[in-house]
């Protein structure tokens, strides 16, 4: 990396915690404007990663960058770097271990979703939109027959989800192996994602109406 | 229980020469302290050993009671006993006000045998005899209690600590604890969660790994922590509680069921005066106690204080059961909501580790085993556990432990108030700490140059149903068209749990000025007004002991030399007199604000740079004579 400590001036590639704390001053490293996510925790860039080894790096930085060890006297620059620099660490793993988080993370990292911008919304499919409606009012008129069809709808609605997940981990395995197209990978796994919300929205209008029903 | 009335550092003598206890008094001792709703204790590790510091008392607790008798604060076990005689002169539960407004305490305030009443700055104010104390004022009192009994058994000035508080605490709650411990003297080195501290000491003594859960019931309020023990490092998954529950709710549970009774029975009523209210709520704690210990017991109380007629009930412990029990069953749900967070079941648990004085009773030990379905471990200290967990905690700040290593979680999301009164959560509970966040503000009309910001804390979705943290006003924004400007606000949340808030102006990259001004708690400057009040009380003892030493040491000196000054321009080059008169001028600063090193090293200074005068000022006496 070739990158070096701003306090001594130190190399800072000589050691897998070296980014994180001087290996010669002990200095705590400000967080520079190349680094991302999977650098701080030296993570692969991609979809899948090993708990285990991402908990073994976390608990390894921890170690040696939290606050508590800054805490006792020293350069009060150092204890306000640890601070930031641990906060973007524990906030790293806090993404990376979670793999809804994970994904928004890197879809946004690769400029396929802007920052900050609104969650854009798809219109459910018209037939499916049609079936819900249908469900409701046969839960309306005749309650007590409408259970079977709502079974059937909830099967339904599971496989979608099911096979939704199914195509995104698909995409998300191509994209971590490597592909000629990784932004046309990761804007299908957009697409899907957008897709999968109105999922989890009926998903949870179901819940809400076997709740009332008792069910 | 009889007291030496002799307080230790009255027969330990004082070490010959107090150089070595200078170097060693300002750096390197920090000590943890537990302070308590009912009971606080400090403690310090030793060679790697934590140990419980006897107060000056010569007891290891220290009642979290403070009495004011002719204007001076007395605090422990001597308070305490005042609790019956003077009721209204004696406060006790301080830490359930800490940090609250007025609307808060809704639920307790009728049960309190002093006066509690609404400051004009929403803060609440505790009246003993005349005087009105903040809680925070009445905590710095106990916490001042803690440093001397500290500096009493160690025979040096203790000025840093490690303060433990609920892991449930809202922001408020922990700036008024940390106020606390400067209004006393002390540097805060660290807020500390009481379950985590507790966790800290519990993995020292039994040297297990695994998921444990840390059901902590105090005086006055619940927490539950699930954590992973694992090479050393203790990391917290997921905290949950109840700020507003603990063996102070038993007690009261008891005396209302008492009082109603009574009141049936003879028609007096038990809690209608602060004398008589002091009186119910002792006799129910002592009722529990007993309990806690026998299968029966009989609560037994004045009816009217000091007219000898008693009201007497036999008790057995299974009425007591039947009534704490569905107090205590608020503490289940605590339980799931940390384990979902955590992402955890009952079965993931491997311990479920007790701490608190109520974990004694054998309903609380009974109702923790129904929830997790395993018996708890009962190993640690239930009283002391969290002193020594802080104290080891204060052990690794020092740099002395590079072994272990907490690393804790946010209790409460944090969020702001937007348009419609919601609140929009920048960061969720059970967030690891420290952590940050950003958010972009702009202006709603032209040529708006301030923004106001509303910080929250809590769960809810309406704003007004959470606890409100702060007000930010974002000053100083360049004027332009609506929506234009944009000042990126940081929330910061440090290792203490504790909110820092900065602002920066994006187009111009300049920081955009902010006026904190805390809900329920005291800013900045008030503390140190505060603090500014306090004379040679603050001095501790010992402190105050060298002081005067060096003073009268240091005193004579400086005088002949500030006499000599008009000799010293007369008889050497400038630069020389000016260097004199200015370490005079330091000293003097040093000796008003009551600096005893520097004053020392000042003394020094002085001594050598003033040779040369005192032998040309002799040469010249000589002269003239001749």
């Amino acid at each position: 990396m070739g990158a070096t400590c701003v306090f001594c001036g130190g190399a800072l590639a000589s050691s897998e915690l070296g980014r994180h704390v001087c290996p010669k001053c002990g200095a705590p490293q400000p967080v520079s404007p190349g680094e991302d996510y999977f650098s701080l925790l030296g993570a692969p860039r991609g979809f899948r990663q090993d708990p285990g080894e991402l908990e073994r790096r976390f608990y390894d930085i921890s170690r040696t960058l939290h606050p508590d060890r800054f805490a006792a006297g020293g350069d009060a620059k150092w204890k306000v770097i640890s601070v930031e620099r641990m906060s973007a660490v524990n906030r790293a793993y806090q993404t990376l271990t979670k793999a809804d988080r994970l994904r928004e993370y890197l879809l946004e990292l690769e400029g396929v979703t802007k920052a900050g911008d609104e969650k854009g919304k798809t219109a459910i499919p018209a037939e499916l939109a049609e079936e819900w409606f249908e469900l409701q009012d046969a839960v309306m008129e005749d309650p007590a027959n409408a259970v079977a069809k709502l079974g059937t709808f909830e099967r339904d609605l599971r496989k979608k989800s099911g096979d939704l997940a199914a195509r995104i981990s698909g995409f998300e395995r191509e994209y971590d192996e490597g592909t000629v197209d990784p932004i046309g990978v990761l804007r299908k796994i957009e697409k899907l994602v957008l897709d999968g919300q109105y999922l989890k929205s009926m998903e949870r209008d179901l819940l809400k109406l076997k709740t009332r029903l008792g069910i | 229980m009889a007291h030496d009335e002799s307080h230790p550092h009255d027969h330990d003598p004082m070490p010959e020469s107090d150089d070595s206890v200078v170097a060693r008094s300002d750096d390197s001792v920090v000590v943890g302290i537990d302070l308590g709703t009912t009971n606080s204790l400090v403690a310090v590790v030793e060679d790697g050993v934590p140990r419980v510091l006897p107060s000056r008392e010569g007891e290891r607790l220290i009642p979290s009671v403070v009495t004011i008798r002719e204007g001076k604060p007395l605090v422990g076990y001597a308070a305490r006993r005042e609790k019956i005689r003077r009721p209204g002169e004696t406060v006790f539960s301080a830490k359930r006000l800490l940090g609250r407004g007025f609307a808060d305490l809704e639920s307790i305030r009728g049960h309190l045998p002093y006066e509690v009443v609404h400051g004009e700055d929403g803060l609440v104010r505790i009246r003993v005899g005349d005087a009105l104390y903040t809680a925070i004022e009445i905590s710095a009192m106990i916490l001042r209690e803690l440093k001397a009994s500290a500096e009493a058994a160690l025979g040096h000035p203790v000025r840093k600590a490690v303060i433990t508080v609920p892991a449930y605490f809202n922001d408020s709650q922990r700036q008024a604890t940390r106020a606390a411990g400067r209004l006393a003297g002390l540097e805060v080195l660290r807020i500390v969660n009481e379950p985590t501290a507790a966790s800290l000491a519990y993995g020292m003594q039994e040297k297990k790994e695994g998921v444990i859960a840390v059901y902590d019931l105090g005086g006055g309020t619940f927490d539950l922590s699930i954590l992973k023990l694992r090479n050393g490092i203790f990391e917290v998954l997921a905290t949950h509680g109840n700020t507003a529950l603990g063996g102070d709710d038993l007690d009261r549970a008891v005396a209302r069921k008492m009082a109603e009774e009574a009141k049936a029975a003879t028609g007096i009523d038990l809690f209608g005066s602060p004398l008589q209210t002091a009186a119910i709520l002792e006799a129910s704690e002592k009722l529990k106690h007993a309990l806690a210990e026998a299968e029966s017991a009989t609560f037994s109380v004045d009816l009217c204080v000091g007219a000898g007629k008693r009201f007497e009930r036999a008790w057995t412990r299974e009425e007591f059961d039947r009534l704490v029990r569905p107090l205590l069953l608020q503490t289940r749900e605590s339980c799931f909501h940390a384990l979902d967070d955590a992402g955890l079941t009952v079965d993931d648990v491997t311990e479920v580790v007790l701490v608190g004085g109520p974990t004694r009773l054998p309903i609380v030990k009974a109702i923790a085993e129904e929830i997790f379905g395993r018996k708890p471990n009962t190993s640690v200290h239930p009283d002391e556990v969290v002193a020594m967990g802080a104290a080891i905690q204060a052990d690794i700040l020092a740099g002395k432990n590079q072994n272990l290593l907490l690393l804790d979680v946010v209790p409460l999301s944090l969020g702001i108030e937007t348009y419609g009164g919601l609140m929009e959560k920048l960061i969720p509970r059970n967030t690891r700490i420290p952590t940050s966040a950003r958010e972009t503000f702009t202006t709603f009309v032209d040529n708006q140059t301030g923004v106001d910001v509303h910080v929250l804390q809590g769960e809810r979705e309406q704003a007004a149903e959470n606890r409100s943290l702060a007000r930010f006003k974002l000053g100083g924004i360049e004027p332009g068209p609506a929506g234009f400007p944009r000042v990126e606000v940081t929330f910061l949340i440090d290792a203490d749990g504790i909110l820092q808030v900065e602002a920066r102006d994006l187009r111009n990259g300049k920081e955009a000025s902010i006026e904190v001004r805390p809900s329920f708690g005291l800013a900045d400057a008030e503390i140190e007004k505060m603090l500014a009040a306090k004379n040679a009380n603050e001095l501790s003892d010992l402190e105050f002991k060298r002081w005067i030493e060096v003073r009268n040491q240091s005193e004579p000196v400086l005088r002949a030399a500030e006499k000599k000054l008009p000799d010293a321009y007369r008889l050497l080059p400038k630069p020389e007199a000016e260097a004199i008169e200015t370490v005079c001028r330091k000293m003097r600063a040093a000796m008003d604000t009551r600096e005893a090193e520097q004053v020392q090293n000042l003394k020094y200074e002085l001594n050598a740079m003033t040779t040369r005068l005192a032998e040309k000022v002799i040469a010249e006496a000589l002269g003239k004579r001749g």
